[in-house]
């Protein structure tokens, strides 16, 4: 484990109890995580508890340490949501330097799989926290935008939820895009399949960012 | 511009930047808005990705170096 920033006893002393509750809290997510997805982490057993300088609230280092800032460890929703968001990128298959530059909405699955996987967390891990304050910090999220143009992909291909994003979230990054453009290609024809191109196609240019 | 206006063109700044040039003047522009605005969210929630790539980018510079040497 390593500590960041300023040191002096007093502040020392609660960096080190922060990381000892989160890595503990870490541990307990990637394991439900695993056994809910099937998938099988790279987390590094390493949380760095970040300081308040830190440009990020939470991040899964190209080492797969977990950093997260130390007031979103003190406090309940933001704590919570971040460690599930950084665990599944640490679950999330092909996570590469080039995939993340290239398809990085691609990668908003791991945003909409935390929404949709934090209730059953907390129930497993006996935790409480009312979902009008859950809804309003998504609210405030700049992946949004990515979310809903994989809503509206998955919308037309009428999957549901939970099986759409875990079959997303286990192909590689950078082959999601063409993973969703075929389900479409293989389900339609004709006017309906010449629409979801181009559904597709202004969807993926919003996910590339270009 | 608005403040809000401002704000939405710093996080697409931030979500589009690719390259190591992009990705230093979106980083330089986060810190000069986080100076003034520390607890603004969405732009620290925006910098996870944004760092993740300026890291990246880092991380395959060090190993091509690596290589090379």
């Amino acid at each position: 484990m390593s500590i960041m920033g300023r040191s002096g006893p007093g502040r020392q002393q609660r960096i080190a109890a922060l990381q000892i509750a989160a890595q503990r809290d870490l541990e307990q997510i990637r394991n439900i995580l695993e056994d809910i997805t099937g998938l099988y982490s790279r987390w590094s057993n390493n949380i760095i508890v970040a300081p308040m300088s830190t440009r990020y609230w939470g991040i899964k280092e190209w080492t797969c340490d977990i950093g997260i800032r130390e007031d979103v460890l003190q406090n309940l929703e933001w704590r919570w949501t971040t460690m599930i968001h950084e665990s599944l990128h640490a679950i999330s298959i092909d996570l590469t330097v080039e995939a993340l530059t290239q398809h990085r909405g691609w990668e908003g699955v791991v945003e909409q799989m935390q929404r949709s996987l934090r209730s059953s967390i907390f129930t497993r891990l006996n935790i409480t926290i009312e979902n009008t304050r859950l809804q309003d910090i998504d609210q405030l999220n700049p992946y949004n935008g990515y979310i809903r143009e994989l809503e509206r992909l998955r919308g037309r291909l009428d999957i549901e939820s939970d099986r759409f994003y875990l079959d997303l979230l286990s192909t590689p990054l950078n082959e999601r895009s063409q993973f969703v453009r075929r389900l479409g290609e293989s389900q339609l024809t004709g006017n309906d399949r010449r629409a979801w191109l181009q559904l597709f196609e202004d969807a993926h240019q919003v996910l590339i960012k270009r | 511009m608005s403040v809000e206006q401002a704000r939405q063109e710093l996080v697409e700044q931030m979500l589009r930047a690719t390259t190591e040039e992009e990705v230093r003047a979106a980083t330089e522009a986060a810190d000069a808005w986080l100076k003034k605005h520390p607890n603004d969210v969405t732009v620290l929630l925006a910098g996870e990705q944004l760092t993740m790539i300026e890291h990246g980018l880092q991380f395959m510079k060090e190993q091509k170096q690596r290589q090379s040497a």
